[in-house]
């Protein structure tokens, strides 16, 4: 047996206890959601089902108002995140290309807002959104979505743009063309992998809120998915879980696919992000 | 064509000053080196003149025109960078022709100066290709073809053959000589190493910490260097350096290296006698000679470079280094003689290096 | 004009996470010295009554003592799994793109939805961790394992660990795959053993990270709320309430929200406290191991 396959073998006996607890839940959802009624509550329990059952899937679609959430969380992420992306580009090209008074400051300033969670400020938020009148509005998510993941985002961008050598844009200048033009012909077409990579961790991050959404919005038809998923939890006395297992099933897949394609672009991040 | 004039450059990073004040003139038409050791501020300087670095104090003028503020698009300049600065997600006619683009001129044009500056550097069959596909010679002809393409009034280059191996360098060496031999556009040049500004320079600008050492042909540096620091500089390897003291009596005059190590002057240095000095004479052109009229030296290294045989070797606790083009049979240990012809002797104040 | 340009560019984030993040902390230090109604009317100064109530409180300091039992279990359990893992996922062997890509699956989920499915596979009754134990044979009893605080708490430690995981083992694999090479080589000319490498190389080239990863995880873990709500809500009886669930009571469910305040900026003031005394211990007497990527000028 070759030496690399030997390792391998040992590595996946090494990482399967870890392996099979992360992949329980799935199998634990998608067993659920397929599931008849009937056999949820079946004692003793059991990984069997007798049928696929799909139509678990529609009623829990109307049901738990499963359309309405989506749309509420997918216009909050999609927002939020392009607010965060208008405001972080141009401050991680600052940060990347220039030399500026209180260009410390501000790093530090950021470094600080990364370290306070929504959470420990969620009643402080509480009250700023009420003295907006945005409690029970999508933008007071958006907003606050935005504002947390600057921090983030800037940091991502700022040493993705580090690797793009300054001196396409100085060729640029002496080819004639403006500050803006080589900003917009030569950097950003650049840029874009990095802008992409930061987007959709910025979409993913406000996809999966939870505690503001759950705080900030007062009416079920303004919950957000993991607010709405968890409203069928909260609280009930008869949960229906096959209910509630399709209604993960249909939220995090496609989440975890997309992400699943992008993490090799988070350690690569790490590697090349500043080490404080 | 222009010329470009610098007037009492000065620059500070913050409290840091880099140059301290810097005059140069360089004609219409001349292929002027800098060349120093790093962080000398020769590439701080040709950044200046391209507008990518402001000015702290002074003038700078292309032509007649003060370009102080004169933004680095309308300075019309061209520059060959170091690292190349290929526009990656561009072929190699677009980046050349971006700054045809830039400027809107009619398609026809542009297609005529690309295609005419890519036949002038034998990359027409590149022209489709990204850079990524190209090796390091021919990106780095792809930057000279964007540069040509310009038809500027200056052309900058910022150290463009340190990032090539041996051959290729000696190679595009020539080839930049050739093309300044054909368009003759007035060229400020950046570079380390002192065999590039021999073979290229029209004239040299020797810099060391922010100020000129010398300026002056190629042949000017070599034969006559103002200070040691250009003397030792120049050439390779670099010049045997020994101090001493001068002497003289009964008509003989000599700087003392050691004890009664006594290297012959010429008489003209008689009026000095006492003064500390540094004594200099090229590894090339120093002669064996007898027992009789040579300094008995001691072998330590040899070294055969096949064009000749480098020889290092000691006196007292001095070391010199001499070049010969015949075959020798020296080992280490050996004893050979050598002589110092007057005419190649360098003499330069021990104090404040300048020539003498 | 020149030297406005990078100021305009940060401005506008800048004014944003200085209203949406900055005001809140004002606030809440604000609203701690006050005394407050059950609808968010702030009645009156009244300096630290506020604290001292919350001082005077057992529930408080029982929360207070099982967030630092949280914290410390969760960060310590998931650097323990994380930097094998990590070892292993920077080696080369079949399989290994599959082997990350399944590692990093719990990050993508969110906490709640996690916390929601591990709270229907852990139902005493019908749920699917009993089924499996039973059928490998480890207990013949369904367990009520979300029914006592003691079980329900380590089960939601150990969860807590699982959902860091990737997070940590991607900060640590950023770290090893920028080891250098030639280091090892030189250890191994010079007759280091594997455990020697791994202690007098990795681990002292790890450092920064290692330290980023426990700062970063204390300060996320610290503030956690998702799963100990969505399983237990803090309970029973206040049973696996950390400081964060009990101040969300308290402000959303009893309407206090001048100790609510209070509590926030005590949480807050002991993370500033841990963080600062953490930098300062680590950076007395260490260079940093990588310098900052960051070109200037």
């Amino acid at each position: 047996m070759s030496r690399k396959l030997s390792r391998s073998l040992l590595y996946w006996v090494l990482l399967s206890p870890l392996v099979v607890v992360i992949l329980f839940p799935f199998g634990v959802m998608f067993v659920t959601a397929i599931r008849p009624r009937e056999e949820i509550f079946a004692y003793p329990p059991t990984w069997g089902f007798s049928e696929f059952r799909w139509s678990n899937f529609a009623e829990m679609w109307t049901k738990t108002n499963f359309g309405g959430a989506l749309m509420n969380s997918l216009y909050v992420s999609v927002l939020s995140t392009a607010i965060a992306l208008l405001l972080a580009i141009p401050a991680a090209y600052a940060m990347s290309r220039y030399r500026f008074a209180g260009k410390g400051l501000y790093r530090n300033f950021l470094l600080m807002t990364q370290m306070m969670s929504p959470i420990v400020l969620v009643l402080g938020l509480f009250r700023l959104m009420m003295a907006l009148g945005l409690v029970n509005n999508l933008n007071s998510l958006v907003v606050t979505y935005a504002a947390f993941n600057l921090a983030f985002t800037i940091w991502m961008l700022q040493s993705y743009f580090n690797s793009i050598p300054r001196d396409l844009e100085e060729a640029a200048w002496i080819d004639g063309a403006s500050h803006l033009t080589s900003l917009v012909r030569i950097f950003l077409p650049l840029a874009v992998p990095a802008i992409a990579v930061a987007a959709i961790f910025t979409f993913i991050n406000s996809w999966n809120e939870f505690v503001l959404a759950l705080t900030l919005m007062r009416s079920s038809e303004d919950f957000t998915l993991p607010v709405q998923i968890y409203a069928q939890v909260a609280g009930r006395y008869q949960v229906e879980w096959h209910h509630v297992m399709a209604g993960t099933v249909l939220a995090t897949v496609p989440v975890a696919i997309v992400f699943s394609w992008l993490q090799r672009y988070l350690i690569r991040g790490m590697a090349l992000g500043a080490v404080k | 064509m222009s010329s470009v004039t610098i007037r009492a450059i000065k620059k500070k990073y913050g409290s840091t000053a880099v140059l301290h004040g810097i005059d140069l003139d360089i004609r219409d038409q001349e292929f002027v080196v800098l060349v120093g050791p790093s962080g000398c501020g020769k590439s701080t300087l040709l950044r200046m003149i391209a507008g990518l670095e402001t000015v702290s104090s002074g003038e700078i003028f292309i032509g007649d025109r003060v370009v102080n503020d004169v933004p680095a698009k309308a300075r019309d300049i061209a520059m060959v960078f170091q690292n190349y600065a290929l526009y990656p997600h561009m072929s190699v006619y677009e980046n050349m022709s971006f700054s045809l683009r830039l400027r809107k001129q009619v398609k026809e044009v542009i297609d005529r100066k690309v295609r005419e500056a890519a036949s002038i550097l034998n990359l027409t069959s590149f022209l489709d290709r990204s850079p990524r596909q190209l090796s390091g010679g021919q990106r780095q002809r792809v930057a000279m073809g964007r540069a040509l393409v310009r038809d500027a009034q200056v052309f900058l280059f910022d150290e463009p053959l340190s990032n090539l191996d041996a051959k290729l360098r000696v190679v595009m060496r020539t080839e930049i000589k050739a093309l300044h031999q054909r368009l003759k556009t007035t060229s400020v040049y950046v570079t380390h190493d002192q065999i590039e500004a021999m073979t290229m320079a029209d004239r040299i600008v020797v810099m060391n910490a922010g100020r000129i050492e010398q300026i002056g042909t190629p042949l000017q540096l070599y034969d006559t260097p103002a200070n040691l620091f250009v003397a030792d500089f120049i050439g390779s390897p670099s010049m045997n350096i020994l101090p001493g003291t001068i002497g003289t009596q009964d008509g003989a005059t000599w700087v003392e290296i050691a004890d009664g190590l006594r290297l012959p002057v010429p008489a003209t240095y008689a009026a000095l006698a006492g003064q500390k000095v540094v004594f200099g004479i090229r590894p090339e052109h120093t002669l064996l000679a007898d027992a009789a009229t040579g300094i008995p030296l001691e072998v330590e290294v040899v070294e055969p470079t096949g064009a000749n045989i480098q020889v290092y070797a000691k006196v007292g606790g001095a070391h010199l280094c001499a070049i010969f083009t015949d075959r020798h049979e020296f080992r280490p240990g050996d004893t050979i003689h050598l002589a110092f012809p007057e005419a190649k002797i360098h003499l330069f104040d021990a104090s404040s290096g300048a020539r003498i | 004009m020149q030297k406005s340009i990078p100021l305009l560019m940060i401005v506008p984030s800048l004014l944003m996470a200085m209203v949406i993040i900055g005001y809140p902390v004002f606030d809440l230090a604000w609203t701690s010295t006050q005394e407050v109604s059950r609808f968010g009317k702030l009645t009156g100064f009244v300096g630290w009554d506020n604290f001292a109530e919350v001082f005077a409180d057992p529930l408080f300091w029982a929360s207070l003592w099982r967030t630092g039992i949280w914290t410390f279990f969760v960060v310590v359990g998931t650097l323990a799994i994380s930097f094998p893992v990590a070892i292993i996922l920077n080696d080369e062997f079949y399989g290994r793109g599959l082997a990350r890509v399944i590692i990093m699956l719990p990050w993508s989920l969110s906490l709640t939805m996690t916390a929601v499915v591990w709270r229907w596979a852990l139902n005493g009754r019908a749920g699917l961790l009993n089924a499996t134990l039973m059928d490998v044979g480890i207990i013949d009893q369904p367990v009520e394992w979300l029914a006592t605080a003691g079980t329900a708490f380590t089960v939601e430690i150990l969860i807590g660990i699982l959902v860091s995981i990737p997070f940590t083992t991607t900060i640590l694999l950023g770290g090893l795959s920028a080891m250098p090479q030639d280091t090892y080589e030189a250890a191994m000319v010079d007759g280091a053993s594997g455990w020697h490498q791994f202690r007098y190389i990795t681990l002292p080239l790890m450092k920064p990270f290692i330290n980023i990863a426990i700062v970063l995880n204390v300060i996320y873990v610290f503030n956690s709320l998702p799963i100990i709500w969505v399983m237990t809500e803090g309970g029973p009886a206040n049973g696996t309430d950390i400081l964060v669930t009990y101040l969300y009571k308290l402000a959303f469910r009893f309407g206090q929200l001048g100790e609510a305040a209070a509590i926030s900026l005590i949480m807050f003031g002991v993370l500033l406290m841990f963080t600062l005394l953490y930098v300062a211990l680590v950076s007395r007497g260490e260079q940093d191991a990588a310098p900052e990527a960051d070109k200037e000028g």
